[in-house]
């Protein structure tokens, strides 16, 4: 009886989720762990909304009605324990994870070399899109290159120039290996391309053409992409629903469906603007930030597509009330109506209950791209050959309405200085809230930041700095960098406190 | 036959004959009469009658029957002699159930407590958990019985471990419950709901109970190997009792009344006024409210379009006002009732009992209706071969008031009760449909559902073979197997429900444990000198369980709720089927062994082979040793005549404790979504841990000395133990930097000592035939310390002195805007779980005492502002600034209890409390400040709010919105005495009714509570399994008073 029983009893483990040796041994299993890392990127903590939530409120050029926000990180005082600067940080780090993952199973994987490339290529992408956005926020990272496990954990950190060495040799790779064109909506060798120009960009920093040689590392890089995509006939139908998924000019998109809701509408969308009354209206530009763009072009198509000024506030019992916030409301203290909203992510039908959407968002357009070019090559070799790039982008802007518009001009006669000045305002104009905003408005240095960003908005005379939906930015240079997130400090014993970001 | 042999040799000379009686009155058959000094002899018949020819008046007969006192009666002239039998003082022993078998109670050797309470009252428990409360030294219990089916956590002697679960274990009539804290998995796909946990311990009726033992030190629960660091709770359900064959039929039933125990004081709708125009009035906004008498009215404005000056119009209504405590927390009424049938026949025993209860909550929606049904038989098949059988079932359909949610706010029902508006308008002018705003307190009773279905099967059965005198082998088979699901459904009155248009959470459980032993025991007594008690066995162990999550949202038909998922049009949480198995094979022995009925020594063993550990790591060893000296059988002892009862205990052993998940030492990988270019949902795989195969039971090392004492004839007794326990490789799910791509990692790591000494006193203060008096109080101090963390230091500032500590961080409290932080800190050196946060030091009285105080974050502050103190003198507050600011770990915990009784009526009562520990009052965040948003907080935190002209050091000023952290402020003293039960109980005069007894009682439970702690209850029932957060009342919700009328019938 004793020995029947102990031979039946089995202390081994069965699992009933699947092993690595099972994920690993054939290309849909593998596949499915690289799906696994896009979800990272569309989960809550990344794209799906704190990434929103931390570039868009700690860039410095939004406001927001959640008032814990309103005193911390709006008002470009984030701190280490703040819940957006641990949210990306975090989420940057699970789709690092969950590649490096992807290239130690597929990399020693019995699969057709093809598919192979084409999986590690995407993987390699993601691991450098993800850095890309964590050396830019916070400075300096650990560098994770291989799967986590109990013997490997907790990495010292490392400078920005390893960080760079790894994003630059990771997107190589990825260009590589990527197809140019492919219909599964994931990245291609352009996107990979448009990376790098984007990383030599942040490189060349406010150097000159003679300064540094990564302004011609950016061009050979973004002019691969040139002509590869169009721009769509209408900026408008880029934010309908309906139309803003894999648009002819879109390069690079993180995807969502009503079940996998990337919360775009939720955050933007004014609160209790909807039937369903389940938005939150979170993030709304600061009142600089339309007042620029109506001063540079008052019949500019885009305004009325980026900035909300009139919407639709439901009550309990269904019934809706125009509310109408700056420029025509004036006063400082409402939390509806002080600031506009964002129209680009607005919910288009008011009439939906909740806010799950099948939109996408789209990391990498090409109307971006053309600003890149027009901008390096200004930075090369004036504005000569740059005007042809920044003028596509205007002019598509002037068809963007019912009766095309006279604004924006195509740009002429301007000077290297001058261009730059208005290339670097035409990114906010074209793409406000898209993601770039933070990093656009830094990567030319604290000066500049402090120029455009912090006096622009205390000098803003409509502002009533008494009033507690209005804040005054403070000087200071740390506002450069995020801080290191405080669990990191105080959870990885290789990462001091003595290395955390100047000035936090 | 021998007997009867020797009977029919003799020629009768003398006829002696006579019935042979117990104490009680009734015949014993069966005993044993011998003439002294030869074989000559009979044995009583089925009616106790004997007759025996005698050789003359000089005989001396003996009676002797096992169990009984032998007796000698000399026959002299006597024909008939009657014999009343007398107990032996063997006998009259209790024994002690203590795993794996059984001992006499003066062989025990470790500290264990024994449970008992009268029928009346522990048929008023719903779960054997909670019936402990207050009963037990070393024993703290947290509940809520406001909250029917909400979770019971058990804590003996102190947190012995830093993971969520310090359950003790409990062994049901042999059978391993590993169930307390297990529930059914949080379906919603929403990290900010949080599932509040019911209880796991179900399907034991404490009517079925007929004891309680508590095992304590660690060389009784060694015996249980690597699950009973935590203590172990042994219950033994009843059995038919000696009787003569008829049944024995008992029928109860009870009604009871519940009462919300404590309101909080919040403005009524005339105060909430006052405070919203004088909030706007600060912000220079138009007020909205005007104060007529009583009575609140809406002022709207509108532009005069002649001067475009904005004209206020009052309007016509007055508001309606709300007390909502008063208006949603109403009276529950729960009746109970049931029957037992038991018998004992010459060949078996049985006992049956069946119940209902439909249990009623302070909130409508609260209801649980349970029924259950038990059969316990035990047949001897032979002389030699018993079997014993037991089977309880448990049905529970049941529908919970959410408690509360991880975020708070307009997420928990609790808090909206309290921050709700007041102030109700109506839809329109003419309209009398009041105008409420998401998650009012209504909604939540009228668009939450949360609804529960369990079913519990227990059974158990045991074979007995007595192999040979003293020898026997045991078979038992164990199943506990439950099913339960939980579905929940946010209608779009409550914002989860509005946010999604309607959400559905659907999880089940099913889950089958099965316990295989394999025993042998050998119970010999070898002259009076010796008495061994041995048990050996192999004993295998194993669960199945499959658990299931499924979320559905966007309702377009709400009406039907939880009972149409199939409506649901958006999938937000695809359906998920996770099992797990987990095993355990042991190897176990124990021996008893008493010397000279002095001298006690017991050694165990227990060798655990788990399948959650890795290879190499998988087996442990728990040795245990311990003894016992009887002084009371020294003369020395005997001869000061002071006790009547003295023993001295002491033991050792090693115990531990593998409450992890199953699997953590392999890589899992966890189902994730995305979607493809068509816009489809794809299947994706995302690592989610880190495995660990390392991972081994944390082990817990634990001394214990004590001593039992009686007087005056046993009329008083005390019981003292001390202990000191240390738990080593500690299983800790330790934070990792998040740079690693995961949050934590298991690990075994660390070392905490648990130490203390406990007290228990009984006395029998008048015990006469008509009245009688006992009084009883049990008292627990335990002092616990965490000594090793194994992790990298990092600076701590007290008073401007820097030093270096090893410490992590609890668990966030909260995932919304308040509390979002930890709460507990892990420090060596100090006390599990010290509240860590900021110490602050009254109210900024003036602007420039505000402008010399250090900023915070970074911001300045303004008087009517709170002052922090700046731990490291730096001039600006930030985490470095954080501090002890309070101890959740009581200095003890007490219970008393009585006893009076006088003829027919028995008056009884339980008090039990806890002093010297602090709480985290998570509601004071809110509601302690007049923070300015359209929530209402408390009457104090607005009329004793600072103002300029009107200083105030305790309340911080209107507007004052840094009240989302942490600070001194909420923590408040958590002592308590609580009166838990009292009962009064008569029972009615019988004779001639044909019943054997009729008892009435009323019952008061929870009737008072002596307390400075200013919310619900100081008993704090939020995260009762996160080990990390730890006197942190955060979803607290209100206790009930009850009432309760009883009968009881036995025929």
């Amino acid at each position: 009886m004793m020995g029947a029983m102990l031979g039946a009893c089995s202390l081994d483990e069965d699992p009933t989720f699947p092993s690595s040796e099972i994920l690993f041994s054939d290309v849909e299993g593998a596949q499915t762990v690289l799906n696994g890392c896009y979800s990272g990127l569309a989960s809550f903590g990344y794209w799906g909304a704190d990434f929103h939530h931390l570039t868009d409120l700690g860039s410095g050029m939004y406001n927001t009605n959640k008032d814990a926000n309103l005193k911390d990180i709006a008002a470009l005082n984030p701190y280490a324990s703040q819940n957006y600067v641990e949210n990306v940080w975090k989420a940057c780090f699970s789709v690092i994870e969950r590649s490096n993952d992807v290239i130690d199973g597929v990399s020693s994987a019995d699969f057709p070399e093809e598919i192979k490339a084409d999986m590690l290529g995407q993987a390699y992408f993601l691991r450098s899109f993800s850095y890309f956005n964590l050396v830019r926020l916070y400075g300096k990272a650990p560098l994770r290159t291989e799967p986590a496990s109990s013997v490997n954990v907790n990495s010292p950190l490392n400078s920005a120039d390893q960080i760079y060495e790894l994003i630059i040799a990771d997107a190589q790779k990825a260009k590589e290996s990527l197809y140019a064109t492919r219909a599964d909506g994931r990245p291609t060798s352009y996107a990979a391309n448009m990376l790098l120009a984007k990383v030599y960009m942040a490189l060349a920093g406010n150097q000159t053409a003679t300064e540094t040689e990564y302004w011609q590392k950016a061009y050979d890089e973004a002019i691969e992409v040139y002509g590869n995509f169009s721009l769509v006939s209408d900026y408008r139908t880029l934010w309908l629903e309906e139309s803003s998924n894999y648009s002819s000019e879109s390069i690079l998109e993180i995807a969502g469906n009503v079940e996998n809701t990337l919360r775009q509408l939720q955050l933007f969308t004014p609160s209790n603007g909807n039937l369903g009354r389940s938005v939150w209206g979170r993030i709304k530009p600061n009142i600089e930030m339309y007042d620029q763009h109506a001063a540079a072009y008052a019949a500019d198509p885009r305004l009325e597509a980026t900035f909300q000024t009139e919407w639709l506030k439901y009550n309990s019992a269904g019934k809706a009330v125009v509310q109408k916030t700056y420029p025509v409301f004036k006063p400082r203290q409402n939390k509806d109506k002080s600031y506009p909203f964002l129209a680009k992510y607005s919910m288009k039908n008011t009439l939906a209950l909740s806010y799950n959407t099948n939109m996408n968002l789209v990391a990498y357009r090409y109307s971006d791209l053309l600003l890149m070019l027009a901008e390096i090559e200004n930075e090369l070799n004036g504005p000569a050959n740059a005007y042809q790039y920044v003028n596509e982008v205007l002019d598509r802007a002037r068809q963007s309405a019912d009766t095309p518009s006279a604004e924006p001009a195509d740009w002429s006669g301007l000077s290297q200085e001058h261009f730059r000045e208005a290339i670097m305002a035409e990114y906010n104009f074209e793409l406000l809230g898209e993601g770039h905003d933070w990093f656009n408005v830094r990567r030319r240095g604290y000066a500049y930041f402090k120029m455009h960003i912090i006096d622009a908005h205390n000098n803003t005379a409509s502002y009533d700095f008494s009033k507690s939906r209005d804040v005054e930015y403070p000087d200071n240079e740390r506002t450069i960098l995020f801080p290191i997130p405080a669990t990191e400090i105080t959870s990885n014993p290789n990462v001091s406190a003595s290395e955390q970001n100047p000035g936090y | 036959m021998l007997f009867l042999l020797f009977g029919l040799q003799s020629f009768a000379q003398n006829q002696v004959s006579g019935i042979v009686t117990g104490a009680d009155g009734m015949s014993v058959p069966g005993v044993n009469v011998l003439i002294k000094g030869t074989l000559t002899g009979t044995t009583t018949d089925i009616d106790g009658k004997y007759s025996l020819s005698v050789t003359g008046p000089e005989d001396v007969l003996l009676f002797s029957f096992i169990g009984f006192e032998t007796q000698e009666v000399v026959v002299g002239s006597q024909k008939v002699i009657n014999v009343v039998l007398k107990l032996s003082a063997e006998s009259l022993d209790e024994v002690v159930v203590i795993g794996y078998g059984e001992v006499r109670k003066r062989d025990v050797t470790g500290s264990i407590s024994k449970v008992k309470e009268s029928e009346n009252v522990s048929r008023q428990y719903s779960s054997v958990d909670a019936l402990l409360q207050g009963r037990s030294s070393g024993v703290q219990v947290i509940s809520n019985p406001g909250s029917p089916g909400g979770a019971v956590s058990v804590r003996i002697r102190g947190t012995n471990s830093l993971r969520g679960n310090n359950e003790p274990l409990y062994v049901v009539d042999g059978v391993i419950i590993s169930s307390a804290g297990e529930d059914v998995l949080d379906a919603s796909t929403d990290a900010n709901e949080i599932q509040a946990p019911q209880n796991g311990l179900t399907g034991l009726n404490p009517r079925d109970i007929e004891s309680i033992e508590i095992l304590k030190d660690a060389s009784a629960t060694a015996i249980y190997g690597s699950r009973g660091a935590n203590g172990v709770v042994l219950v033994t359900t009843k059995q038919g009792q000696k009787g003569d064959g008829k049944a024995k039929i008992n029928a109860y039933g009870s009604v009871e009344f519940s009462l919300i125990s404590k309101k909080l004081d919040v403005l009524d709708g005339v105060g909430f006024a006052k405070y919203r125009n004088e909030v706007a009035l600060q912000e220079g906004n138009k007020i909205n409210y005007h104060i007529e008498g009583d009575n609140v009215y809406s002022i709207s404005y509108k532009a005069d379009p002649e001067t475009g000056l904005e004209l206020p119009t009052i309007s016509d209504v007055p508001y309606e006002q709300k007390n909502w405590q008063d208006d949603v927390y109403e009276m529950g009424i729960t009746h109970n009732e049931g029957v037992t049938v038991s018998g004992k026949g010459e060949k078996s025993n049985y006992y049956f009992s069946a119940g209902f209860a439909d249990q009623k909550g302070i909130v409508e929606t609260s209801r649980i209706q349970r029924g259950d049904i038990r059969l316990n038989m035990t047949n001897h098949l032979s002389e030699k071969v018993e079997l014993d059988t037991r089977i309880s079932m448990m049905f529970q359909d049941g529908s919970f008031a959410q408690s509360g949610s991880k975020s708070g706010g307009n997420r928990s029902f609790t808090k909206q009760v309290l921050s709700y508006t007041p102030l109700v308008g109506y839809e329109s002018e003419d309209s009398s449909d009041l105008d409420l705003d998401i998650s009012n307190p209504y909604a939540w009773l009228t668009d939450y559902e949360d609804e529960t279905k369990e079913l519990r099967i227990n059974a158990s059965t045991a074979l007995t073979y007595e192999l040979a005198k003293g020898l026997k082998y045991k078979i038992q088979g164990g199943l506990d197997y439950r099913n339960k699901d939980r579905s929940r459904f946010w209608n779009t009155g409550v914002f989860k429900g509005q946010m999604q248009n309607g959400v559905l959470a659907m999880s089940t459980l099913d889950r089958y444990s099965y316990t295989m032993d394999n025993l042998l025991m050998y119970n010999k007594k070898i002259n009076d000198n010796h008495r061994i008690n041995t048990t050996v066995g192999v004993t295998y162990d194993g669960s199945h369980a499959e658990a299931s999550i499924y979320e559905v949202s966007d309702f377009p038909i709400k009406s039907l709720g939880i009972k149409a998922p199939e409506l649901g049009q958006i999938i937000s949480q695809p359906y998920d089927l996770i099992s797990t198995e987990e095993s355990i094979l042991s190897f176990l022995g124990r021996v008893n062994y008493s010397l000279m009925d002095k001298y006690v020594f017991t050694v165990s063993f227990r060798a655990d082979g788990s399948s959650k550990f890795a290879d190499g790591n998988k087996y442990g060893y728990f040795p245990a040793a311990a003894f016992a000296w009887r002084l009371i059988e020294e003369d020395f002892v005997k001869d000061l005549n002071v006790f009547e009862n003295l023993k001295f205990r002491m033991g050792w052993g090693k115990t531990g404790n593998q409450a992890i998940d199953a699997y953590s030492t392999l890589k899992n990988y966890n189902t994730v979504y995305y979607v493809d270019a068509d816009g489809n949902t794809v299947i994706g795989n995302a690592g989610s841990n880190i495995s660990n195969p390392d991972l081994t039971w944390e082990t817990t090392s634990q001394y214990n000395g004590g001593l039992d004492m009686s007087f005056f004839g046993g009329k008083l007794s005390l019981v003292t133990d001390v202990y000191y326990k240390r738990t080593e490789d500690l299983l800790q799910q330790i934070q990792i930097g998040t740079s690693n791509g995961f949050t934590s990692m298991p690990i075994n790591r660390g070392e905490i000592e648990n130490k203390g000494i406990e007290f228990s006193l009984d006395g029998v203060i008048i015990n006469k035939k008509d009245i009688a008096l006992n009084v009883g109080g049990h008292i627990s101090f335990n002092r616990n310390k965490v000594l090793d963390l194994g992790l990298a230091s990092s600076s701590v500032w007290n008073n401007g002195v820097e030093s270096q500590e090893v410490f992590y961080l609890g668990n966030n409290v909260s995932t919304g805007t308040y509390f979002k932080a930890p709460a507990n800190v892990f420090m060596e050196g100090q006390a599990v779980g010290m509240l860590w946060g900021y110490k602050t030091n009254g109210i900024y009285q003036d602007d420039a005492a505000a402008a010399a105080g250090s900023t915070y974050q970074g911001n300045a502050n303004v008087a009517g502002d709170v002052v922090f103190v700046d731990q490291n003198g730096d001039g600006n507050i930030n985490e470095l600034d954080r501090t002890f600011i309070g101890n959740p770990n009581p200095d003890f915990t007490f219970g008393l209890n009585f006893s009076f009784n006088y003829k027919r009526l028995t008056l009884s009562a339980l008090f039990e409390g806890v002093y010297g520990n602090e709480i985290a009052n998570g509601n004071l965040m809110e509601l302690g400040y007049a923070e300015g948003n359209s929530k209402n907080v408390l009457e104090n935190s607005y009329y004793n709010a600072w103002r300029p002209g009107a200083p105030s050091n305790t309340h911080a000023r209107v507007g004052y919105d840094l009240n989302e952290v942490f600070t001194d402020r909420i923590v408040e003293d958590g002592s308590y005495l609580k009166m838990s039960n009292i009962t009064l109980s008569y029972d009615l005069p019988v004779k001639g009714t044909g019943f054997d007894n009729i008892n009435l009682y009323v019952t008061g439970k929870n009737l008072f509570t002596l307390t400075d702690y200013s919310g619900y209850d100081p008993q704090v029932t939020s995260f009762m399994y996160d080990g990390t957060i730890m006197g942190v009342d955060w979803t607290g919700t209100p206790n009930a008073r009850t009432f309760l009328m009883g009968v009881n019938v036995t025929f």
